[in-house]
């Protein structure tokens, strides 16, 4: 089995610099990272649980916690992506360096797949304190989830950062095909709502499985998480990597000559 | 693990990934370390060559320059060489791990500390985590950046980057060392600490690979060299020679652009009909040793009677350096009436001036040298070779000597 790259030695610094720069200088620093998702769940719940009440199995602040642990995921996964698809041109200085465009995009990934990682254990949190949530196989599954969209947006970053720099229509393509993604998932929705073939349909749609994983801790309505979920899943992951590397290994000099 | 040596296509090695490689004893030590035939670079969606049938090597142990003008292809060879890119056409074959400093700041994350980015320099070169802080340590000494180096590369200025750059790229140790055009941007010491470690680095075998605007710094680096220009070499050889012609066209390039241009005047009243070089035993010549003597022959006709006109002969070098000018007003001689063809000779006895090229000028004034009559500015070129090396514009008779002095 190979060595690990240099690189990946460096991730944690970077992750971990990455994260404080982003709160630094404000007064409540890292503790931003917890309040950003808390808001946003008590957001949900007060929209929900007393403005529209959604006619789903859930109260309302069920419902909150339903479409927290799907929304949070998935604003990470379009942070990720987006973000990917920018790199480049934000980073010229790397045609000159020997520093990896995976290294760029692993540390993109990761971070935003920290904030997901932070809001997810704040709606768990707020499960719990509510009784509505699961402890054992779920957790585990959540924080398979975690790591196993972590590993997939990284394949798709490492697409996305040479794509993102020959084709500049590709960033505010991928916004608008990012927000489809909100209405092609059973984010904002449960699937026991939709009708069997539309249920058929979202099985083919990888977030869907990994949206199962993530709501297994949460006592809420929707489909169960089974091991065909993290299969699919895993697979997805894997193949949007070989996919990523592949892509990046084809296109990689043209992108950094256009830079 | 080879060195990169393909045709096009080009495959090099994962940027990042070590690729340490000693350098093979024996045959093979004859190896060139860069070996560069027809190479070519076209970037995608321009119609125009940055570099073009480039053709040099570079042995194990030498230090090779690249002087050019911006734009000229500098920083394309050393992006081909460190892999940052692909040849269009022709064939790049680099033997050995390279250390580069290209870019100020390139590779660095501002987020980081120095010691930091030093430590990431070091695994992306392939060393462990014991040999990137080694690293580390070793940079941290040479770049005297004190408590900086603990603080983020952000709060550095370009000269501190460039502290840490140099450092940490001359800590890597690696068989062949790019810089690019990044000493500048330091202080006069630390420009010269970067010299010095370069000289260093050459005297331990790296291969040295320099492209700089500092032709004093080329002259003193590096053993051969390479003029660019518009992406083609136009001179491959010994560095001093490369960098003679290159000022040469520089300042010709900078006279023609500023003061007065070459050229005839004057009222007419003299007609300048021809001017020769010749040497003291009267051969015409258009190249003069230094210390030799040099006559101008100047052959001038007066359309009227003229009163003690002023008749000059300067020396200008190429670049429009005003050498010399005397005339016969200063040296109160020649007064008389003229009216016909003459030949007017000007003779420089043990001319001091150096190796290069000159032109002369030749001036016929009225008496009160207010308007000049005739004046071939700078039209009459010559060259003047040394024997030796020797610095500057004229030799002037010197002695050395020391004498013990009692403190």
């Amino acid at each position: 089995m190979s060595r690990a790259p240099g690189w990946t030695r460096s991730l944690g610094p970077l992750v971990l610099a990455d994260l404080r720069q982003r709160y630094a200088g404000s007064a409540l620093g890292g503790a931003w990272a917890f309040l950003g998702p808390l808001v946003e769940v008590a957001a949900y719940a007060v929209v929900f649980g007393f403005l529209v009440r959604p006619h789903t199995d859930h109260d309302g602040f069920g419902y909150a916690l339903f479409v927290a642990s799907g929304i949070l995921p998935w604003a990470a996964l379009r942070e990720a992506v987006e973000g990917s698809a920018s790199l480049l041109p934000a980073h010229r200085w790397i045609r000159r360096s020997p520093v990896p465009v995976d290294l760029l995009v692993a540390r993109h990934c990761l971070v935003a797949s920290s904030r997901a990682a932070i809001g997810l254990l704040v709606v768990l949190l707020a499960a719990f304190l509510s009784g509505r949530g699961r402890t054992g196989a779920g957790l585990v599954l959540a924080a398979a989830a975690l790591v196993l969209q972590a590993v997939a947006v990284f394949g798709v970053g490492l697409a996305a950062a040479p794509l993102g720099t020959l084709y500049p229509d590709l960033r505010p393509a991928l916004t608008s095909a990012l927000t489809v993604l909100v209405f092609a998932s059973p984010i904002l929705y449960p699937e026991n709502m939709l009708s069997p073939s539309i249920q058929a349909a979202l099985e083919w749609n990888p977030f869907t499985h990994l949206l199962r994983l993530y709501r297994a801790p949460l006592a809420v309505s929707g489909a169960a998480a089974t091991g065909l979920d993290v299969a699919v899943a895993a697979a997805a992951a894997a193949a949007a990597v070989a996919a990523g590397h592949a892509l990046k290994a084809r296109l990689r000099w043209t992108a950094r000559d256009r830079l | 693990m080879p060195g990169r040596a393909d045709a096009t296509p080009f495959a090099p090695p994962e940027p990042g990934l070590g690729t340490r490689r000693q350098p093979e004893a024996g045959p093979a030590a004859m190896v060139a370390a860069i070996a560069v035939e027809g190479l070519g670079k076209r970037y995608p969606g321009s119609e125009a060559w940055a570099l073009r049938e480039l053709t040099f090597e570079v042995p194990r142990g030498e230090s090779f320059g690249v002087v050019g003008e911006n734009g000229s292809g500098k920083s394309t060879l050393l992006d081909l060489l460190m892999g940052a890119t692909r040849p269009t056409a022709g064939r790049l074959r680099v033997e050995g791990a390279t250390a580069s400093l290209l870019e100020l700041g390139a590779g660095f994350f501002v987020e980081l500390t120095g010691w930091q980015n030093a430590v990431h320099a070091g695994l992306l070169a392939g060393l462990d985590p014991a040999g990137a802080r080694s690293l580390a340590r070793a940079a941290e000494e040479f770049a005297e950046l004190g408590d900086f180096f603990h603080r983020p590369v952000r709060t550095y200025s370009a000269g501190m980057i460039m502290r840490l750059g140099f450092a940490v790229a001359a800590s890597l140790a690696a068989p062949i060392v790019l810089v690019d055009e990044v000493l500048a941007v330091g202080d006069a010491y630390f420009q010269r600490k970067c010299v010095d470690r370069l000289l260093k680095i050459r005297s331990e075998g790296a291969t040295l690979v320099l492209a700089s605007h500092d032709l004093h710094a080329v002259k003193s680096l590096c053993d051969r060299a390479v003029w660019l220009e518009r992406g083609r070499a136009k001179v491959v050889g010994p560095a001093s020679e490369v960098v003679g012609a290159y000022e040469e066209q520089v300042r010709r390039r900078t006279a023609a652009e500023s003061g007065l241009a070459a050229g005839r005047r004057g009222t007419g009243e003299v007609v300048i009909r021809d001017v020769r070089f010749r040497d003291a035993a009267g051969q015409e010549r258009a190249e003069f040793a230094t210390g030799e003597s040099l006559r101008v022959e100047v052959l001038f006709e007066t359309t009227r009677p003229l009163e003690s006109p002023v008749m000059g002969v300067a020396v200008f070098r190429d670049d429009g350096v005003y050498c010399y000018g005397p005339n016969s007003r200063l040296d109160r001689r020649l007064e008389g009436t003229y009216d016909g063809c003459y030949l007017l000779a000007a003779e420089f006895e043990d001319l001091p001036l150096l190796a290069g090229a000159y032109e002369a000028s030749v001036a016929f004034y009225d008496r009160e040298h207010v308007y000049a009559y005739a004046w071939d500015h700078r039209m009459y070129p010559f060259r003047v070779v040394s024997d030796g090396p020797e610095h500057g514009l004229v030799r002037l008779r010197h002695r050395f000597q020391v004498t013990r002095v009692e403190r």
